[in-house]
């Protein structure tokens, strides 16, 4: 029995010192790495990046707003931050880190529709801020607000890379430890979809509103504090969309906002009821231009 | 509680310390040990189902220990007819009635004739088919005089319930294991060794390959109409290692765990998909369950004696038997009749006990013959997989029809951000991994084991899918 412990003790300790040794691995590679998601790309920009326009919310921005199109028609630097499934939360994320960074920027817009009514984060945000869960403040602070596994990411080593394998694990270490580039163009973020929506496609916007939003309250308060001049809009949906009246509510609710909800009336311009397509993403962004004075 | 999970190294490291610390003397309390653990491991999935099991190992000991005290022929059939009929009763249930239910409506709606539709909202328990299938070995081979009844009820409850092989086997004999919970157990080093080393190898290809196979798999059957020829091709050899990785693997784990505990479990998979014909695969594939029909079904039959017809006869009953056992669904059912049509023209050649002796190549011509027909076995059985895997049997001809009507054989980018290809290239290294180690049970023998293992466990923590907890398949059936 007592070779047995010592056999067990050996891979025990093994095991632990891989975890340490990989963790350690994984987390240098992901801090050293060229950028390959947005959270990278923040937290690679600092005081010499100076924005003047950024664009913050989820794949309703990040599938909009053609920023090189502003360049092209305003002289103006912008970038569109807008990533899939961002909740508002992981929006004040963001925000935190270009704040932290010292990124200087003019102006902010922030996507508000139905992510209003909406707690939490995104799987996908919280993946992608894992590796810098010991060394970045906001990112620390918005995993222990937003994940319940927090305790065991911090404090075990690889829980964090093993559970979340699809995103971080070895294939993404690789690809970022070989440099291998992103799809995405993070300099202007704009990521096109393409094709026309079906005809009969819908989209439903809720019945209620909720009374508050911590996370739009907090992205509130900390553009106030810093003097940050803020606009909330909600971009195009298509002719089907339901509960339209939940928009008024919203405006009702926030000072500076701005409905486009009805912006764009043809459907051929959407890929499907939420999202347009390249084509109209490039006419809402002049549409943008024009009614905001960009 | 899942092999691969934490709720369950923590409950087996506080039954292997009970066991052979607080116990260590006591081989009856050592059995009390294992049969409380093994109902709280039972229970963990759902409670209510426990009295099944109870059920069944009542009505068994008791048939058991009547038939050790009579010789009357005609009371002990109706004995065994009990047993049969409590064990295959709950089974049939459990397992089959809303199929029989439905297929019955199904076929009498063929005559005009309409009925009504009252299926029940049946779970199936976990493991029923594997426990019932070990209860009924027992009885038999009491009533054929081929073991001695026990008089112990822990030691025969603790058969039953053995927790680990309770809920997807190996389906153990009575005879082979019963009489080890009346031995005596030493502890021992090396025997406690091979069986975490064995646990190792069965985590290794459950977490990294099954799991990894399965997530293309779903995509691709989930999706067959908008995959390509090749997609579907790969498709089908990824079940074919998802299914083979976790079932082996499962049994891998089972026979550790009791080797640790000082239980010697039958082998249930021998390398099936180097089987140079489908005899040969059958005899390497779950070869618990291929026994048990073999002694209890096959041979009762008639086995391969007797007339053509009879031979015939008896290799599909025993084909579609099994696949039936796997499940309420036809897809099973013309996967079991697909084997048996791979299986006859051995039998009528007289060809099905050619490949006994374990496989050896050379630079020769006959080597490339074993490989050849190693492929062919190969394929046939991928081939059957994609009915096992299909939602249905329609479906299965549609995925079929889908190969041969796309004529696209490139590489296919699939919704979960991944090339279809890219999963071919581990398999091909474990394929690699296990033609080495063809003759032993697992990679750690010989030379540098200690640096085997490292490389297997580190294997597992990067290579591992964590992020989609996945049930092991046979759990289903």
């Amino acid at each position: 029995m007592k070779s047995f412990l010592k056999h067990i003790g050996f891979i025990i300790l093994s095991v632990l010192v891989m975890l340490f040794v990989l963790d350690y691995i994984y987390t240098s590679v992901y801090k050293k790495s060229y950028p390959r998601n947005k959270t990278q790309y923040i937290l690679a920009l600092d005081v010499r990046d100076t924005l003047d326009y950024v664009f913050l919310g989820s794949s309703r921005v990040e599938n909009t707003i053609v920023t090189k199109r502003i360049e092209e028609l305003t002289g103006k630097r912008a970038i569109n931050l807008g990533t899939q499934g961002a909740k508002l939360n992981d929006i004040n994320m963001f925000l935190n880190l270009l704040i932290d960074n010292k990124v200087v920027f003019n102006r902010l817009f922030v996507q508000m529709d139905y992510n209003f009514n909406n707690k939490g984060s995104s799987d996908l945000v919280r993946s992608q801020a894992l590796p810098y869960i010991h060394n970045t403040t906001s990112i620390s602070n918005y995993l222990k607000h937003n994940d319940s596994n927090f305790n065991k990411y911090y404090y075990v080593p690889f829980y964090k890379y093993a559970t979340n394998d699809y995103r971080i694990g070895l294939r993404e270490v690789f690809a970022s430890a070989i440099s291998k580039k992103a799809k995405t163009n993070f300099r202007s973020g704009y990521k096109p979809v393409i094709g026309q929506m079906k005809p009969d496609a819908s989209s439903k916007l809720p019945l209620e509103i909720v009374s508050n939003n911590i996370g739009f309250q907090t992205i509130d308060s900390i553009c106030n504090a810093r003097n940050i001049n803020v606009t909330y809009y909600c971009a195009p949906f298509c002719s089907n969309l339901e509960n339209r009246h939940y928009l008024d509510h919203l405006g009702c609710k926030i000072d500076n906002f701005i409905d486009f909800s009805a912006a764009i009336d043809n459907d051929k311009y959407f890929q499907n009821c939420s999202h347009l397509n390249l084509e109209g993403a490039k006419l809402f962004t002049e549409l943008l231009i024009k009614e905001l004075n960009l | 509680m899942l092999f691969n999970s934490l709720s369950f190294l923590l409950f087996f490291v506080l039954v292997f310390f009970l066991y052979w610390f607080i116990f260590k003397n006591n081989r009856k309390y050592q059995n009390c040990l294992l049969l409380v653990s093994s109902y709280i491991f039972y229970g963990w999935w759902d409670w209510r189902f426990l009295s099944l099991i109870i059920i069944s190992t009542l009505v068994d000991f008791y048939v058991g220990k009547t038939l050790g005290k009579i010789a009357k022929s005609k009371q002990r059939k109706l004995l065994l007819l009990l047993s049969l009929s409590v064990n295959i009763g709950l089974l049939g249930f459990f397992k089959y009635y809303n199929f029989f239910i439905e297929n019955w409506i199904e076929a009498w709606a063929n005559f005009g004739v309409t009925m009504h539709h009252s299926t029940l909202q049946i779970i199936l328990p976990v493991g029923i088919s594997f426990y019932t299938f070990q209860t009924l070995s027992y009885t038999i081979d009491v009533y054929r005089d081929q073991m001695k009844p026990t008089n112990n009820i822990i030691n025969f409850g603790t058969y039953v319930a053995f927790f680990p092989q309770l809920v997807a086997g190996p389906i153990e004999r009575a005879k082979r294991l019963l009489p080890q919970f009346s031995a005596e157990r030493q502890f021992s080093f090396e025997q406690a060794k091979s069986g975490l080393n064995l646990v190792i190898w069965g985590l290794f290809k459950k977490i990294v390959i099954a799991d990894t196979c399965a997530t293309y798999v779903n995509v691709v059957f989930d999706n067959y109409e908008q995959m390509n020829a090749l997609s579907l091709l790969l498709g089908a050899v990824y079940f074919a290692f998802q299914i083979y990785g976790d079932f082996s693997g499962y049994s891998d784990i089972a026979i550790g765990l009791s080797r640790m505990l000082g239980f010697n479990l039958m082998r249930n998979f021998n390398y099936p998909y180097f089987s140079r014909d489908i005899a040969e695969f059958w005899r390497r594939w779950h070869i618990s369950l291929s026994t048990w029909f073999r002694d209890y079904l096959y041979i009762p039959l008639g086995g391969s004696r007797g007339s053509t017809f009879n031979q015939i006869r008896n290799v599909f009953v025993i084909f579609l038997v099994s696949g039936f056992w796997h499940g309420a669904n036809w897809t099973f059912i013309v996967w079991g009749a697909l084997n048996a049509l791979y299986f006859l023209p051995l039998l009528l050649l007289k060809r099905n006990r050619t490949n006994l002796v374990n496989i050896s190549t050379q630079s020769s011509i006959k080597s490339i013959k074993t490989v050849t027909n190693i492929l062919l076995t190969f394929v046939l059985t991928c081939f059957a997989w994609i009915f096992f895997r299909s939602e249905s049997v329609g479906d299965a001809i549609a995925y079929l029809k889908q190969v041969f009507n796309s004529s696209d054989f490139t590489m296919q980018y699939l919704s979960i951000e991944r090339y279809n290809i890219e999963a071919f290239g581990l398999l091909l290294i474990f394929i690699g991994i296990e033609w080495f180690i063809r003759n032993q049970e697992h990679p750690f023998f010989g030379r540098f084991v200690k640096l085997k293992l490292m490389t297997i466990i580190l294997l597992i923590i990067i290579l591992g899918v964590y992020s989609d907890h996945n049930d092991f398949i046979y759990f289903q059936f």
